[in-house]
């Protein structure tokens, strides 16, 4: 009898159900056609795309709200309420003009993310759409930079070009950031010209390269912090159309060198004009594939990896000529099966790097490697399974009186997450947090840096006091290593200074002032000569026990 | 959600017989059942679109719940501390907020802790999740549905490349 009495709620329920509108929105946002967008120059005008999908796939829906707040220029229409049909789509498109640096910081300041603006995000925007039974949420970030310039340290830059159905480079290219502590590679944003031999220039700190497809005229370009890209001048050289410019670096005194690898021409370029200072054929021993080259700023060197020889090679850029080194090029003291390099960098510290594939066909892998220019052997520091990228640019000479990066700060996220940089950070001794304890050991280390705000390991709810304790406990400790590590100097722990009169006021006072300061240099590489290469965040929060304060 | 008369019917019947996939805290129910002019709801997490990711966890940095600018009583879940979203079966119990019976609308801030981490390919990574501020507003009515409302966060288009790792930019659905 209750089953029957069920089944006669679970039929009037269905019937209702069938007449009602469904209830499944999604809403999606982009800036720019992307989730983060960077802008370098104004004005510039951003346009967003506000997305409101029905995922319904039978039943029509009612949308009751539809808002973007931050953006309170924007008129989304067609306005909210309205049903879209089942698997329809709206899509509200709304454009603003970020008139300067200052007004992107301003809407930074407006917006729900409470961490904005800040060296990574100037602002988020928000798109949130409602119906009677649900809402959805999608977000977009914006980076404001102050200038088009990139700033002189040891960030590593990667690009590389689409293929076209005949093997020839095309467009896109895409500009990337290589960071070697996470092994993280970062899209910067994409060219229309099908560039290679990207060259960073110690003078303007800007980056260089050479369009060529094989079959237009080649040109030489200026690629921008966006991964945009602009003609500087034709390429004036005595190469065919049918010439692919590889390799690119920029030597002491500013001028490019570019590299075409069927003809082996090199040629030197004026930057600030794009035209021709040289041009000769280079002499090599033998067989020689070369997919890129950096300048030795210790010797004005040119080095690279012949890929045909295995072997590290150099090139004197005066002269053209080019030496082998004697022995095969080892990585990790073994032979390596077919390395093919393809991006090559020197430090301003005359450390070379290189990027590119080794192992047998079936288990190809990419890896960062450091180069012993002595030796010509190779040690493999990272190993990720990241696509294979064509080209590769640092700054490579220290410049004096050209702007300086802001000091070289990480998160907490990345001390918790990277042992030898908290090693490092111990390595100094015992780390006094004030009133609330100190710190020695790794796992009390990680213990606080992996703490929830609000639940303790135990289980046990964290009160107010507790949770800003944990949180400033957190930043305290990573503004100590950013000082000891990377040697930028910490914020005065002084609100911490009283066990007995912890001033709640003070104390969020202070959180935020390390907050900030942590998170103000994380765009600034770290220094290659660091080593740090490897985060496993895991494995460290196994290894965190609950610190008590 | 799809058939929301029914739901109407059905609250009483999943207290009976648990919550299936869902966790519960039993000392926040009972709490919250022995006030006679408090009602008990939900809030959930639950990880969407997150094939590519052998594990994706969130901490919970701190939740609001407020009704016209009033704080409203909510607890949070032990549950919260250490959230695995890759494992899209299981709605976490961020914790149970505590309404009058007066209160008709409120508006729900949760904060993700703002780092995390993740496995793909084998690897791990960080997640910058800052930005992992999730806010919405919602009414009794809806929420007398299921007692409870539940987060879908999108994985898939919530987690992109950032610098060192991945960035959280939460792309949500939120249901009664």
């Amino acid at each position: 009898m209750m089953g029957r009495k069920w089944l006669g709620l679970l039929f009037i329920g269905a019937v209702w159900a069938s007449n009602a509108w469904a209830s499944d929105f999604r809403a999606e946002k982009l800036v720019n056609g992307l989730k983060q967008y960077t802008v370098d120059t104004y004005p510039e005008t951003l346009r967003f795309t506000f997305t409101v999908t029905n995922i319904d796939p039978t039943l029509p829906s009612e949308l009751l709200s539809a808002t973007a707040p931050l953006l309170k220029s924007c008129t989304l229409s067609p306005t909210s309420p309205l049903v879209v049909p089942a698997g329809g789509h709206v899509t509200y498109q709304c454009e603003i003009e970020l008139e300067s640096h200052d007004a992107c910081l301003t809407l930074g300041i407006h917006d729900a993310n409470p961490v904005t603006p800040n060296h990574e995000v100037s602002f988020t925007s928000t798109f949130s759409i409602g119906w009677d039974a649900g809402a959805s949420q999608a977000g977009a970030n914006v980076l404001c930079l102050p200038q088009p310039n990139l700033l002189c340290d040891d960030t590593v830059y990667l690009s590389t070009a689409s293929r076209s159905p005949e093997g020839r480079p095309a467009a896109p290219s895409r500009l990337y950031i290589f960071d070697p502590a996470t092994g993280a590679v970062t899209l910067q944003g994409e060219a229309a010209l099908p560039y290679n031999a990207l060259a960073f220039n110690h003078f303007d700190n800007t980056l260089y390269a050479i369009a060529s497809d094989g079959v237009s005229a080649a040109s030489f370009i200026r690629v921008d912090a966006t991964g945009s890209s602009s003609i500087i001048a034709p390429l004036d050289t005595a190469a065919p159309r049918s010439a692919i410019w590889t390799a690119g670096a920029v030597l002491k005194d500013g001028s490019y060198v570019g590299f075409e690898h069927s003809t082996h021409r090199l040629i030197r370029i004026n930057p600030s004009t794009g035209g021709t200072l040289s041009e000769q054929v280079v002499t090599v021993p033998g067989d020689f594939q070369m997919a890129d080259f950096a300048m030795n700023p210790r010797d004005g060197q040119l080095y690279a990896f012949n890929n045909a020889t295995q072997r590290l090679t150099r090139i004197d850029p005066l002269t053209g000529v080019a030496t082998d080194h004697a022995e095969l090029a080892q990585i990790d003291g073994r032979s390596a099966e077919n390395p093919v390099m393809s991006a090559a960098v020197f430090t301003r510290d005359g450390e070379f790097f290189l990027y590119g594939t080794s192992g047998p066909d079936t288990r190809r892998v990419s890896g960062f490697h450091a180069v012993d220019v002595t030796t010509g052997n190779l040690t493999r520091l990272l190993t990720r399974p990241v696509p294979q990228l064509a080209n590769g640019a640092m700054c490579g000479v220290y410049s004096w009186g050209s702007p300086r990066p802001q000091p070289t700060t990480r998160d907490r996220g990345f001390f918790g997450a990277s042992e030898s940089a908290l090693l490092e950070c111990l390595a100094y001794g015992p780390i006094s947090l004030g009133a609330l304890g100190e710190v020695s050991t790794l796992p009390g280390a990680l213990g606080i840096l992996w703490a929830n705000p609000a639940i303790a390991s135990n289980n046990a709810r964290r009160t107010a006091l507790e949770s800003l304790k944990v949180r400033t406990a957190r930043e305290a400790l990573t503004a100590v290593c950013n000082e000891r590590v990377f040697n930028t100097r910490a914020p005065t722990l002084s609100a911490l200074e009283n066990p007995a009169s912890l001033d709640p006021g003070r104390v969020e006072e202070l959180r935020q002032r390390l907050e900030r300061h942590n998170h103000s240099g994380k765009r600034t590489a770290i220094p290659l000569r660091k080593r740090i290469f490897a985060v496993d965040p895991l494995r460290a929060m196994e290894r965190a026990e609950e610190p008590r304060f | 959600m799809k058939i929301p008369s029914l739901s109407r019917w059905v609250p009483g019947l999943l207290v009976a017989l648990g919550t299936g996939a869902c966790d519960s805290s039993e000392d926040d129910l009972m709490r919250a059942l022995g006030d006679p002019v408090l009602d008990a709801f939900e809030i959930r997490l639950r990880g969407q679109d997150a094939a590519q990711y052998e594990k994706v966890l969130l901490g919970m940095g701190q939740v609001e719940v407020t009704s016209f600018g009033e704080p409203v009583r909510f607890e949070p879940s032990p549950n919260a501390r250490a959230m695995d979203l890759s494992d899209t079966d299981h709605a976490h119990l961020l914790g149970r907020f505590f309404l009058p019976r007066y209160v008709k609308q409120v508006d729900i801030t949760v904060r993700l802790d703002d780092v995390g981490a993740f496995k793909e390919d084998s690897l791990a990574g960080l997640i910058n999740a800052q930005a992992g501020t999730i806010q919405f507003s919602t009414t009794r009515s809806a929420l007398e549905q299921r007692s409870r409302v539940v987060i879908h966060l999108y994985l898939k288009d919530s987690l992109f490349d950032g610098m060192g790792g991945k960035t959280l930019l939460p792309a949500t659905y939120i249901a009664h």
